[in-house]
């Protein structure tokens, strides 16, 4: 029991839980609604430092600046949603890479991020008037992570989720058949954004510490390299995908030197030999579950038409 | 009744102009057929109204209402639906899934109402499957309702498409070439689909090259070329028309 409550395994659960969240977030914008976003880490930045900053300077309690950075994501993601959701695909990429670069090199030169040095000292959540343990800290980290695959799951099998899959399938179609598509984007970019910002108060209240290194273009990829191992557009990939990847450089720590090599290695041959990802299920083998289902007899009975019922 | 009607529509794709000053209309309860050669101008012409092209000129005329400028959702929630030429089916999603798309404009739940997932929203959720499932009970496909639409025959696929399309409920269904690609027996079938639904007061307008389709079905004919309205009349008027025998076999004397 003493080796599971050690800090720096618990420190290992809150931060692989962080990116899960991370990951379930990005997993609507790209995974859901289609919409390729390599400047995740922006909305984790701007989660992090407004709680920090609130807390900080506005003496926020965590409980507060929590939400607080919740809802200002969710509104940053509306208003830069707004504009980049205007292009696609390529495009689309281009614009969030930019959006990502802008707010890393934002956070580096504001006063009010403490530039280069970052914030410090900021205060640790309390729970009833004491300071919150690690271990407390990792289990409310998997609550929210609970929380947040749960509203995922919620959000995907609805008529909203149904309008971000026909987004993501054929954007024309989806257009014919009735759905507001800049609309439906800029939400599935808004839950993202507000995903990140939950992960990022959560990321900064743990460490206690944030500059702008910790948001940079790395982390987006890693980001999406996380649900695109996982299998775009599934929950449980999501997860598992973040699972493995945030573990993989501690798993991989005693390789030293080739810790890196091996963990790139890994990714290409994954991607190689089973590109829909972990939990994607391909098309192919989709379709041939259904055809063998067509072999062994098919519909109950071949209907022509059945209009006599109305 | 008027449904449609359009007034000097016309799309210009830079030099090209692929719709040109095209004045028609609908009336309510009809089945008017779309003809003309390959490259007339037909298949724009039904982008122009579902909202997927903006017109260059021209207006557009729905329930009374001006519908200039509309986009395809708007056109959509106006109660135009429509299915596509290149059958544009979400062939990953279930053939339920895809006719429950077709419900989207007659459901209400947004993010926060599906993610609290109240009686309301469940409620919703519940008949429009329900409904759903009708329309797909209507083209016959019910027992397919769980299978990717992927699978499903490309006769099949088509009756897919118009079961999505009729989950809107239109007050106007466009059909582009709904019987492309089909044997006789599934021309049949569609044809008696048409006719059902004409029965329920359903207003068509379809765009076909199977002749034996377009005159046993169809009440009115437009006939366009090049861009442009050539001709309209019932489907006898239009098979002696020389003016649409000149655009389908050319001129006498043209060299082409």
């Amino acid at each position: 029991m003493d080796s599971i409550l050690n800090p720096y395994y618990l420190g290992i659960v809150v931060i692989v839980g962080i990116y899960v969240i991370l990951a379930l977030g990005l997993n609507i914008v790209t995974g859901f609604a289609g919409q390729v976003s390599l400047g995740h880490a922006a909305f984790y930045a701007i989660g992090a430092y407004t709680s920090a900053i609130l807390s900080l300077q506005g003496h926020l309690i965590f409980w507060l600046a929590l939400p607080a950075a919740a809802i200002v994501t969710w509104c940053t993601g509306i208003v830069l949603g707004l504009p980049s959701l205007r292009v696609k695909e390529d495009f689309l990429a281009i614009v969030t890479l930019g959006l990502g670069l802008i707010f890393q090199s934002l956070a580096n030169n504001l006063k009010i991020t403490g530039g280069a040095l970052g914030l410090g000292s900021i205060p640790q959540p309390e729970l009833f008037g004491e300071p919150m343990s690690n271990f407390s800290f990792a289990v409310m980290t998997w609550l929210f992570v609970a929380l947040a695959a749960f509203v995922a799951w919620r959000a995907l099998n609805s008529r909203v989720g149904r309008a971000w899959l026909a987004i993501r399938e054929d954007e024309l179609v989806a257009d014919a058949l009735g759905v507001n598509t800049t609309r439906l984007k800029v939400l599935a970019f808004a839950l993202g954004a507000l995903y990140a910002g939950v992960a990022g108060s959560l990321f900064a209240h743990y460490t206690t510490f944030i500059s702008a290194d910790s948001f940079g273009f790395n982390e987006s990829a890693t980001i999406l390299s996380m649900i695109v191992l996982g299998g775009l557009g599934s929950i449980p990939g999501a997860v598992t995908g973040a699972i493995l990847l945030a573990l993989a450089p501690e798993v991989l720590r005693p390789l030293a030197d080739y810790r890196m090599l091996i963990y790139g290695l890994l990714l290409v041959i994954l991607m190689r030999y089973r590109p829909q990802g972990l939990f994607g299920r391909s098309k192919a083998i989709r379709d041939r579950y259904a055809k063998k289902w067509l072999k062994k007899g098919g519909p109950k009975h071949e209907a022509a038409g059945n209009r006599k019922t109305h | 009744m008027r449904l449609l009607e359009t007034e000097k529509l016309t799309k210009t794709f830079g030099g090209l102009t692929a719709v040109s000053q095209v004045d028609m209309h609908v009336d309510s309860g009809e089945i008017l057929g779309l003809i003309g050669p390959n490259g007339a101008g037909k298949t724009t012409f039904f982008n122009l109204i579902s909202g997927l092209y903006q017109p260059t000129a021209g207006e557009i005329i729905f329930q009374n209402q001006r519908v200039h400028g509309f986009k395809g959702y708007q056109m959509a929630e106006a109660g135009i639906a429509r299915t596509f030429q290149n059958i544009r089916l979400l062939s990953s999603l279930s053939v339920l899934e895809n006719v429950l798309l077709g419900s989207y404009t007659r459901g209400k739940a947004g993010l926060w109402g599906a993610i609290l997932k109240g009686k309301r929203v469940r409620d919703e959720e519940k008949r429009v499957r329900q409904e759903s499932m009708e329309q797909l009970e209507l083209v016959g496909l019910q027992d397919y309702a769980h299978q990717p639409a992927g699978v499903l025959s490309y006769g099949q696929q088509r009756k897919l498409e118009i079961a999505r399309a009729l989950a809107i409920y239109p007050a106007l269904l466009l059909l582009d070439e709904p019987t492309a690609g089909m044997n006789a027996e599934e021309v049949e079938e569609i044809m008696s689909l048409v006719r059902y639904l004409k029965s329920h007061n359903k207003t068509i307008v379809l765009i076909e090259h199977n002749m034996h389709l377009v005159m046993n079905l169809c009440e009115r004919l437009i006939v366009f070329d090049h861009g442009e309205k050539v001709a309209s009349g019932s489907p006898q008027e239009i098979q002696t028309n020389p003016l649409v025998i000149e655009a389908y076999l050319g001129k006498e004397g043209d060299d082409e």
